[in-house]
Protein backbone atom coordinates (compact mmCIF):
# COMPACT_ATOMS: atom_id res chain seq x y z
CA UNK A 1 0.00 0.00 0.00
CA UNK A 2 2.88 2.74 1.14
CA UNK A 3 4.23 1.02 -2.67
CA UNK A 4 1.53 2.46 -4.51
CA UNK A 5 1.15 5.41 -2.40
CA UNK A 6 4.75 6.54 -3.30
CA UNK A 7 4.92 5.50 -6.55
CA UNK A 8 1.20 7.45 -7.74
CA UNK A 9 2.87 9.94 -5.96
CA UNK A 10 6.48 9.90 -8.08
CA UNK A 11 3.85 9.96 -11.10
CA UNK A 12 2.10 12.63 -10.48
CA UNK A 13 5.15 14.79 -10.22
CA UNK A 14 6.99 13.31 -12.96
CA UNK A 15 3.82 14.40 -15.09
CA UNK A 16 4.29 17.86 -13.63
CA UNK A 17 7.47 18.18 -14.54
CA UNK A 18 6.62 17.83 -18.43
CA UNK A 19 4.22 19.88 -18.14
CA UNK A 20 6.02 22.58 -16.67
CA UNK A 21 3.26 25.24 -16.75
CA UNK A 22 1.41 22.94 -14.09
CA UNK A 23 4.15 24.27 -11.76
CA UNK A 24 4.52 27.40 -13.02
CA UNK A 25 1.67 28.79 -13.82
CA UNK A 26 -0.04 29.22 -10.03
CA UNK A 27 3.70 30.54 -9.12
CA UNK A 28 3.12 33.01 -11.65
CA UNK A 29 -0.61 34.15 -10.94
CA UNK A 30 0.48 34.45 -7.06
CA UNK A 31 3.66 36.54 -8.18
CA UNK A 32 1.84 38.52 -10.65
CA UNK A 33 -1.52 39.64 -8.29
CA UNK A 34 0.77 40.28 -5.37
CA UNK A 35 3.22 42.40 -7.07
CA UNK A 36 0.06 44.62 -8.87
CA UNK A 37 -1.37 46.05 -5.93
CA UNK A 38 2.09 48.14 -4.83
CA UNK A 39 1.53 49.51 -8.76
CA UNK A 40 -1.88 49.77 -8.32
CA UNK A 41 -2.85 51.42 -4.51
CA UNK A 42 0.09 53.14 -3.53
CA UNK A 43 3.69 52.22 -2.94
CA UNK A 44 3.81 53.50 0.63
CA UNK A 45 5.43 51.59 3.39
CA UNK A 46 2.64 52.27 6.00
CA UNK A 47 -0.16 51.39 3.15
CA UNK A 48 1.32 48.34 1.86
CA UNK A 49 2.45 46.60 5.35
CA UNK A 50 -1.43 47.24 6.63
CA UNK A 51 -2.61 45.48 3.72
CA UNK A 52 -0.21 43.31 2.36
CA UNK A 53 -0.92 39.78 4.85
CA UNK A 54 -4.41 39.83 3.78
CA UNK A 55 -3.41 40.36 -0.14
CA UNK A 56 -0.87 37.42 -0.01
CA UNK A 57 -2.81 35.10 1.76
CA UNK A 58 -5.74 35.91 -0.96
CA UNK A 59 -3.56 35.80 -4.54
CA UNK A 60 -2.23 32.09 -2.75
CA UNK A 61 -5.92 31.14 -2.37
CA UNK A 62 -6.84 32.19 -5.50
CA UNK A 63 -3.93 30.36 -7.33
CA UNK A 64 -4.33 27.06 -5.22
CA UNK A 65 -8.33 26.98 -6.57
CA UNK A 66 -7.13 27.94 -9.83
CA UNK A 67 -4.74 25.03 -10.07
CA UNK A 68 -7.30 22.49 -8.43
CA UNK A 69 -8.44 21.74 -12.32
CA UNK A 70 -5.28 20.08 -12.34
CA UNK A 71 -6.11 17.55 -9.85
CA UNK A 72 -8.47 15.15 -11.40
CA UNK A 73 -8.92 16.36 -14.87
CA UNK A 74 -6.92 14.81 -17.09
CA UNK A 75 -6.57 11.29 -15.16
CA UNK A 76 -10.53 11.60 -15.69
CA UNK A 77 -9.76 12.06 -19.33
CA UNK A 78 -7.90 9.98 -20.13
CA UNK A 79 -9.53 7.03 -18.36
CA UNK A 80 -6.54 6.54 -15.72
CA UNK A 81 -9.01 7.65 -12.95
CA UNK A 82 -11.44 4.39 -13.34
CA UNK A 83 -8.28 2.36 -13.72
CA UNK A 84 -7.84 3.91 -10.16
CA UNK A 85 -11.39 3.18 -8.94
CA UNK A 86 -10.88 -0.18 -9.75
CA UNK A 87 -7.17 -0.98 -7.55
CA UNK A 88 -7.38 -3.15 -5.05
CA UNK A 89 -6.03 -0.28 -2.77
CA UNK A 90 -7.94 2.00 -0.58
CA UNK A 91 -8.80 4.64 -2.85
CA UNK A 92 -8.99 7.34 -0.73
CA UNK A 93 -4.80 6.57 -0.28
CA UNK A 94 -4.31 6.86 -3.88
CA UNK A 95 -6.11 9.65 -3.79
CA UNK A 96 -4.34 11.43 -0.88
CA UNK A 97 -0.99 10.52 -2.93
CA UNK A 98 -2.57 12.55 -5.60
CA UNK A 99 -3.68 15.68 -2.79
CA UNK A 100 -0.06 15.43 -1.87
CA UNK A 101 1.41 15.43 -5.20
CA UNK A 102 -0.90 18.42 -5.69
CA UNK A 103 0.64 20.05 -2.55
CA UNK A 104 4.02 20.03 -3.64
CA UNK A 105 3.25 21.41 -7.34
CA UNK A 106 1.22 24.35 -6.71
CA UNK A 107 1.64 25.30 -2.66
CA UNK A 108 5.23 24.47 -1.94
CA UNK A 109 6.47 26.86 -4.69
CA UNK A 110 4.33 29.59 -3.24
CA UNK A 111 5.96 28.86 0.14
CA UNK A 112 9.41 29.47 -1.50
CA UNK A 113 8.87 32.75 -2.82
CA UNK A 114 6.16 34.04 -0.19
CA UNK A 115 9.61 35.87 1.37
CA UNK A 116 10.38 37.71 -1.45
CA UNK A 117 6.76 39.01 -1.88
CA UNK A 118 6.68 39.89 1.92
CA UNK A 119 9.42 41.98 1.34
CA UNK A 120 7.86 43.93 -1.25
CA UNK A 121 4.69 44.53 0.64
CA UNK A 122 7.06 45.38 3.53
CA UNK A 123 6.53 42.72 6.23
CA UNK A 124 8.50 42.94 8.82
CA UNK A 125 10.90 39.74 9.36
CA UNK A 126 8.43 38.01 12.35
CA UNK A 127 5.60 38.43 10.08
CA UNK A 128 7.47 37.22 7.17
CA UNK A 129 8.28 34.25 10.00
CA UNK A 130 4.54 34.01 10.57
CA UNK A 131 3.62 34.20 6.68
CA UNK A 132 5.37 30.89 6.01
CA UNK A 133 4.36 29.20 8.74
CA UNK A 134 0.55 29.81 8.09
CA UNK A 135 0.83 29.27 4.25
CA UNK A 136 2.88 26.06 5.53
CA UNK A 137 -0.07 24.78 7.69
CA UNK A 138 -2.76 26.43 5.38
CA UNK A 139 -2.12 25.66 1.93
CA UNK A 140 -1.72 21.80 2.18
CA UNK A 141 -6.10 22.66 3.78
CA UNK A 142 -6.54 24.18 0.55
CA UNK A 143 -5.34 21.17 -1.78
CA UNK A 144 -7.03 18.93 0.67
CA UNK A 145 -10.66 20.81 0.80
CA UNK A 146 -10.19 21.64 -2.75
CA UNK A 147 -9.99 18.17 -3.76
CA UNK A 148 -13.74 17.17 -2.48
CA UNK A 149 -14.97 19.67 -4.22
CA UNK A 150 -12.99 19.05 -7.79
CA UNK A 151 -13.96 15.33 -6.96
CA UNK A 152 -17.70 16.52 -7.08
CA UNK A 153 -17.50 18.25 -10.24
CA UNK A 154 -14.83 16.42 -12.48
CA UNK A 155 -17.52 14.80 -14.79
CA UNK A 156 -18.99 18.02 -15.49
CA UNK A 157 -17.94 19.90 -18.23
CA UNK A 158 -17.85 23.67 -17.12
CA UNK A 159 -17.63 22.88 -13.53
CA UNK A 160 -15.59 26.00 -12.67
CA UNK A 161 -18.24 28.51 -11.29
CA UNK A 162 -19.65 25.42 -9.14
CA UNK A 163 -16.53 24.65 -7.65
CA UNK A 164 -15.80 27.81 -6.42
CA UNK A 165 -19.08 27.94 -4.85
CA UNK A 166 -18.41 24.29 -3.09
CA UNK A 167 -14.76 25.16 -2.08
CA UNK A 168 -14.34 29.33 -1.23
CA UNK A 169 -16.78 28.80 2.02
CA UNK A 170 -14.76 26.39 3.24
CA UNK A 171 -11.46 27.88 2.49
CA UNK A 172 -12.65 31.44 4.37
CA UNK A 173 -11.63 30.18 7.90
CA UNK A 174 -8.06 29.69 6.61
CA UNK A 175 -8.03 33.12 5.05
CA UNK A 176 -9.40 34.87 8.10
CA UNK A 177 -6.83 33.17 10.95
CA UNK A 178 -4.01 33.21 8.47
CA UNK A 179 -4.02 36.94 7.38
CA UNK A 180 -5.46 37.79 11.08
CA UNK A 181 -2.13 35.86 12.29
CA UNK A 182 0.38 37.77 10.20
CA UNK A 183 -1.25 40.95 11.29
CA UNK A 184 -1.33 40.34 14.73
CA UNK A 185 2.61 39.09 14.04
CA UNK A 186 3.81 42.84 12.72
CA UNK A 187 1.78 44.51 15.48
CA UNK A 188 3.77 42.18 18.30
CA UNK A 189 0.78 40.13 19.68
CA UNK A 190 1.09 36.41 20.10
CA UNK A 191 -0.45 34.13 17.37
CA UNK A 192 -0.41 30.72 19.37
CA UNK A 193 -4.09 30.81 18.58
CA UNK A 194 -4.38 30.81 15.49
CA UNK A 195 -1.78 28.50 14.24
CA UNK A 196 -3.49 25.64 16.98
CA UNK A 197 -6.65 26.67 15.30
CA UNK A 198 -5.36 26.31 11.58
CA UNK A 199 -2.90 22.65 12.94
CA UNK A 200 -6.47 21.90 14.00
CA UNK A 201 -8.22 22.39 10.73
CA UNK A 202 -5.08 20.56 8.88
CA UNK A 203 -5.52 17.74 11.15
CA UNK A 204 -9.24 17.40 10.26
CA UNK A 205 -8.63 17.93 6.62
CA UNK A 206 -5.97 15.33 6.32
CA UNK A 207 -7.83 12.50 8.17
CA UNK A 208 -11.23 13.10 6.77
CA UNK A 209 -10.76 14.71 3.36
CA UNK A 210 -9.24 11.73 1.23
CA UNK A 211 -12.29 9.64 2.34
CA UNK A 212 -14.63 12.17 0.68
CA UNK A 213 -12.94 12.69 -1.91
CA UNK A 214 -12.82 9.31 -2.45
CA UNK A 215 -16.78 8.76 -1.61
CA UNK A 216 -17.15 11.58 -4.75
CA UNK A 217 -15.23 10.47 -6.93
CA UNK A 218 -16.91 7.25 -6.64
CA UNK A 219 -20.81 8.86 -7.26
CA UNK A 220 -19.14 11.28 -10.06
CA UNK A 221 -17.81 8.35 -12.03
CA UNK A 222 -20.88 6.68 -12.27
CA UNK B 1 -24.58 -11.18 5.69
CA UNK B 2 -26.86 -13.82 3.89
CA UNK B 3 -24.72 -17.00 3.71
CA UNK B 4 -24.03 -17.65 -0.06
CA UNK B 5 -23.16 -21.49 -1.60
CA UNK B 6 -19.26 -20.88 -1.29
CA UNK B 7 -18.45 -23.59 -3.23
CA UNK B 8 -20.16 -21.77 -6.37
CA UNK B 9 -17.29 -20.69 -8.76
CA UNK B 10 -17.48 -17.80 -11.14
CA UNK B 11 -19.65 -14.60 -11.88
CA UNK B 12 -23.53 -14.44 -11.03
CA UNK B 13 -25.33 -11.66 -11.97
CA UNK B 14 -28.99 -11.34 -10.79
CA UNK B 15 -31.96 -9.64 -11.53
CA UNK B 16 -30.16 -6.52 -12.66
CA UNK B 17 -31.96 -3.61 -13.94
CA UNK B 18 -30.56 -0.58 -14.85
CA UNK B 19 -31.82 3.05 -16.15
CA UNK B 20 -30.13 5.85 -17.86
CA UNK B 21 -31.52 8.96 -17.67
CA UNK B 22 -35.14 7.75 -16.48
CA UNK B 23 -34.82 5.42 -19.48
CA UNK B 24 -34.81 1.61 -18.52
CA UNK B 25 -32.20 0.00 -20.09
CA UNK B 26 -32.44 -3.47 -19.26
CA UNK B 27 -34.63 -4.99 -16.32
CA UNK B 28 -34.32 -8.30 -14.23
CA UNK B 29 -31.67 -9.50 -16.09
CA UNK B 30 -29.75 -12.65 -14.86
CA UNK B 31 -27.01 -14.71 -16.45
CA UNK B 32 -24.02 -16.80 -14.83
CA UNK B 33 -20.15 -17.08 -16.22
CA UNK B 34 -18.33 -20.12 -15.04
CA UNK B 35 -14.42 -19.78 -15.53
CA UNK B 36 -13.52 -21.08 -18.86
CA UNK B 37 -16.07 -19.08 -20.67
CA UNK B 38 -16.19 -15.88 -22.66
CA UNK B 39 -19.68 -13.88 -22.57
CA UNK B 40 -20.19 -12.19 -25.45
CA UNK B 41 -23.06 -8.96 -24.75
CA UNK B 42 -24.79 -8.23 -28.20
CA UNK B 43 -27.24 -5.17 -28.75
CA UNK B 44 -27.67 -1.94 -30.73
CA UNK B 45 -26.07 1.28 -30.18
CA UNK B 46 -28.04 2.48 -26.60
CA UNK B 47 -28.90 -0.70 -25.85
CA UNK B 48 -26.89 -0.62 -22.62
CA UNK B 49 -23.60 -2.70 -23.09
CA UNK B 50 -21.20 -0.37 -21.98
CA UNK B 51 -23.70 0.68 -18.80
CA UNK B 52 -23.56 -3.54 -17.88
CA UNK B 53 -20.10 -3.41 -18.23
CA UNK B 54 -19.78 -0.77 -16.13
CA UNK B 55 -22.22 -1.62 -13.70
CA UNK B 56 -20.77 -5.11 -13.13
CA UNK B 57 -17.02 -3.81 -12.76
CA UNK B 58 -18.64 -1.63 -9.87
CA UNK B 59 -17.76 1.86 -11.56
CA UNK B 60 -21.38 2.25 -11.80
CA UNK B 61 -24.55 1.53 -9.47
CA UNK B 62 -27.90 -0.37 -10.64
CA UNK B 63 -31.22 0.56 -9.47
CA UNK B 64 -31.75 -3.21 -8.10
CA UNK B 65 -30.20 -6.58 -8.63
CA UNK B 66 -26.39 -8.30 -7.25
CA UNK B 67 -23.52 -9.48 -8.52
CA UNK B 68 -20.89 -11.97 -6.90
CA UNK B 69 -18.17 -13.93 -7.91
CA UNK B 70 -17.60 -17.04 -6.67
CA UNK B 71 -20.40 -16.50 -4.24
CA UNK B 72 -18.81 -13.06 -2.76
CA UNK B 73 -20.86 -9.69 -3.04
CA UNK B 74 -18.86 -7.81 -5.30
CA UNK B 75 -19.75 -4.47 -3.39
CA UNK B 76 -19.26 -5.98 0.06
CA UNK B 77 -15.54 -7.15 -0.80
CA UNK B 78 -14.45 -4.25 -3.37
CA UNK B 79 -11.03 -4.83 -2.56
CA UNK B 80 -10.63 -8.42 -3.44
CA UNK B 81 -12.67 -8.24 -6.14
CA UNK B 82 -11.13 -5.34 -8.01
CA UNK B 83 -7.74 -7.80 -7.34
CA UNK B 84 -9.49 -10.11 -9.53
CA UNK B 85 -10.73 -7.86 -12.12
CA UNK B 86 -9.10 -6.20 -15.44
CA UNK B 87 -11.23 -3.33 -16.94
CA UNK B 88 -10.24 -1.73 -20.74
CA UNK B 89 -13.08 0.76 -21.11
CA UNK B 90 -13.31 3.12 -24.41
CA UNK B 91 -11.00 5.48 -22.55
CA UNK B 92 -7.44 3.66 -22.80
CA UNK B 93 -6.56 4.44 -19.54
CA UNK B 94 -3.22 5.95 -20.67
CA UNK B 95 -0.98 9.07 -20.03
CA UNK B 96 0.06 10.53 -22.93
CA UNK B 97 2.69 12.41 -21.58
CA UNK B 98 4.12 9.32 -20.16
CA UNK B 99 6.53 6.82 -22.55
CA UNK B 100 4.91 3.44 -23.11
CA UNK B 101 7.08 1.71 -20.11
CA UNK B 102 6.43 4.21 -17.50
CA UNK B 103 2.35 3.91 -18.42
CA UNK B 104 2.44 0.05 -17.88
CA UNK B 105 4.85 0.58 -14.72
CA UNK B 106 1.92 3.39 -13.32
CA UNK B 107 -0.54 0.85 -13.95
CA UNK B 108 1.11 -2.48 -12.54
CA UNK B 109 1.81 -0.19 -9.28
CA UNK B 110 -1.73 -0.21 -8.63
CA UNK B 111 -1.73 -3.64 -8.19
CA UNK B 112 0.76 -5.95 -6.89
CA UNK B 113 3.91 -5.07 -9.37
CA UNK B 114 5.58 -6.59 -12.15
CA UNK B 115 9.60 -6.44 -12.60
CA UNK B 116 10.69 -4.40 -15.75
CA UNK B 117 11.34 -7.61 -17.53
CA UNK B 118 7.69 -8.65 -17.50
CA UNK B 119 6.81 -5.57 -18.79
CA UNK B 120 9.34 -5.60 -21.24
CA UNK B 121 8.25 -8.86 -22.77
CA UNK B 122 4.44 -8.13 -22.95
CA UNK B 123 5.65 -4.88 -24.69
CA UNK B 124 7.79 -6.96 -27.30
CA UNK B 125 4.53 -9.60 -27.47
CA UNK B 126 2.30 -6.85 -28.30
CA UNK B 127 4.03 -5.43 -31.14
CA UNK B 128 5.83 -2.54 -29.60
CA UNK B 129 8.93 -3.73 -29.35
CA UNK B 130 11.31 -0.58 -29.99
CA UNK B 131 8.24 1.74 -28.63
CA UNK B 132 9.07 1.42 -25.57
CA UNK B 133 10.50 4.68 -24.51
CA UNK B 134 8.34 6.70 -26.67
CA UNK B 135 6.13 8.98 -25.62
CA UNK B 136 2.30 7.57 -25.86
CA UNK B 137 1.58 10.95 -27.98
CA UNK B 138 3.76 10.11 -30.52
CA UNK B 139 1.98 6.37 -30.80
CA UNK B 140 -1.19 5.96 -33.11
CA UNK B 141 -4.25 5.29 -31.72
CA UNK B 142 -4.43 1.51 -32.44
CA UNK B 143 -0.56 1.53 -30.68
CA UNK B 144 -1.82 3.17 -27.80
CA UNK B 145 -4.87 0.47 -27.63
CA UNK B 146 -1.78 -2.28 -27.80
CA UNK B 147 -0.44 -0.61 -24.72
CA UNK B 148 -3.88 -0.86 -22.83
CA UNK B 149 -3.67 -4.61 -23.84
CA UNK B 150 -0.39 -4.90 -22.06
CA UNK B 151 -1.85 -3.51 -19.21
CA UNK B 152 -4.83 -6.25 -19.64
CA UNK B 153 -2.06 -9.26 -19.82
CA UNK B 154 0.41 -8.01 -16.72
CA UNK B 155 -2.71 -7.44 -14.63
CA UNK B 156 -3.13 -11.00 -14.04
CA UNK B 157 -6.57 -10.93 -13.10
CA UNK B 158 -9.42 -13.80 -14.16
CA UNK B 159 -11.91 -11.82 -15.08
CA UNK B 160 -11.32 -9.43 -17.75
CA UNK B 161 -14.05 -7.32 -18.92
CA UNK B 162 -13.60 -5.62 -21.76
CA UNK B 163 -15.71 -2.56 -23.47
CA UNK B 164 -15.20 -2.60 -27.81
CA UNK B 165 -11.63 -3.51 -27.29
CA UNK B 166 -11.14 -4.09 -31.47
CA UNK B 167 -11.52 -0.34 -31.59
CA UNK B 168 -8.59 0.90 -33.55
CA UNK B 169 -6.56 -2.28 -34.06
CA UNK B 170 -6.03 -3.99 -37.19
CA UNK B 171 -6.65 -7.21 -38.48
CA UNK B 172 -3.16 -8.58 -37.27
CA UNK B 173 -3.80 -6.96 -33.50
CA UNK B 174 -7.18 -8.48 -33.55
CA UNK B 175 -6.15 -11.61 -34.35
CA UNK B 176 -3.47 -11.67 -31.24
CA UNK B 177 -5.91 -9.88 -29.17
CA UNK B 178 -8.61 -12.88 -29.65
CA UNK B 179 -5.58 -15.40 -29.62
CA UNK B 180 -4.84 -14.17 -26.24
CA UNK B 181 -8.39 -13.88 -24.88
CA UNK B 182 -8.68 -17.85 -25.90
CA UNK B 183 -5.30 -18.45 -24.19
CA UNK B 184 -6.88 -16.89 -20.92
CA UNK B 185 -10.04 -18.42 -21.11
CA UNK B 186 -8.32 -21.88 -21.17
CA UNK B 187 -6.64 -21.26 -18.40
CA UNK B 188 -9.33 -20.75 -16.42
CA UNK B 189 -10.29 -17.23 -17.22
CA UNK B 190 -13.77 -15.17 -17.63
CA UNK B 191 -14.09 -12.96 -20.27
CA UNK B 192 -16.71 -10.18 -20.82
CA UNK B 193 -16.71 -8.18 -23.84
CA UNK B 194 -19.03 -6.00 -26.17
CA UNK B 195 -18.10 -5.62 -29.65
CA UNK B 196 -19.67 -5.55 -33.24
CA UNK B 197 -17.52 -7.73 -34.88
CA UNK B 198 -18.11 -11.49 -34.92
CA UNK B 199 -15.92 -13.62 -32.43
CA UNK B 200 -14.94 -16.83 -33.77
CA UNK B 201 -12.46 -19.12 -31.45
CA UNK B 202 -11.94 -22.82 -30.90
CA UNK B 203 -12.61 -24.96 -28.45
CA UNK B 204 -14.01 -22.26 -25.91
CA UNK B 205 -17.48 -22.04 -24.68
CA UNK B 206 -18.64 -18.34 -26.19
CA UNK B 207 -22.10 -17.42 -24.81
CA UNK B 208 -24.06 -14.76 -26.09
CA UNK B 209 -26.55 -12.04 -24.46
CA UNK B 210 -28.47 -9.98 -26.21
CA UNK B 211 -29.71 -6.62 -24.70
CA UNK B 212 -33.12 -5.56 -26.20
CA UNK B 213 -32.63 -2.85 -28.64
CA UNK B 214 -33.01 0.76 -27.42
CA UNK B 215 -36.47 2.66 -27.03
CA UNK B 216 -36.28 4.93 -30.42
CA UNK B 217 -35.59 1.63 -32.89
CA UNK B 218 -38.47 -0.42 -31.07
CA UNK B 219 -41.44 2.43 -31.62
Amino acid sequence: MYKAFFNLLKRDLRLAFRHKSEILNPLFFFVIVVTLFPLGISPEKQMLAEIGPGIIWVAALLAAMLSLDSLFRSDFEDGTLELMLLSEYPLSVLILAKIVAHWLITGFPIIIFSPLLGTVMFLSNDAIETLMITLLLGTPILSLIGAIGMALVVALKRGGMLLSLLVLPLYIPVLIFSSNAVGSSMAGLSISGQLYFLAAFLLFSLTLAPVAASAALRVSLE
Amino acid sequence: MTINNQSEQGLSVQHLTCERGYRELFNNLSFQLSPGEILHIKGENGAGKTSLLRIIAGLALPVCGEITLDGYNTRKYRSEYNEKLAFMGHKAGIKLELTAVENIRSHCDLASGRSQQQIMDTLEKVGLYGFEEMYCNQLSAGQKRRVALAQIILSQTRLWILDEPFTSLDVIAVDFFLELIQEHVCQGGMVLLTTHQEVTLKNCTIKYLQLPAGRFSSS
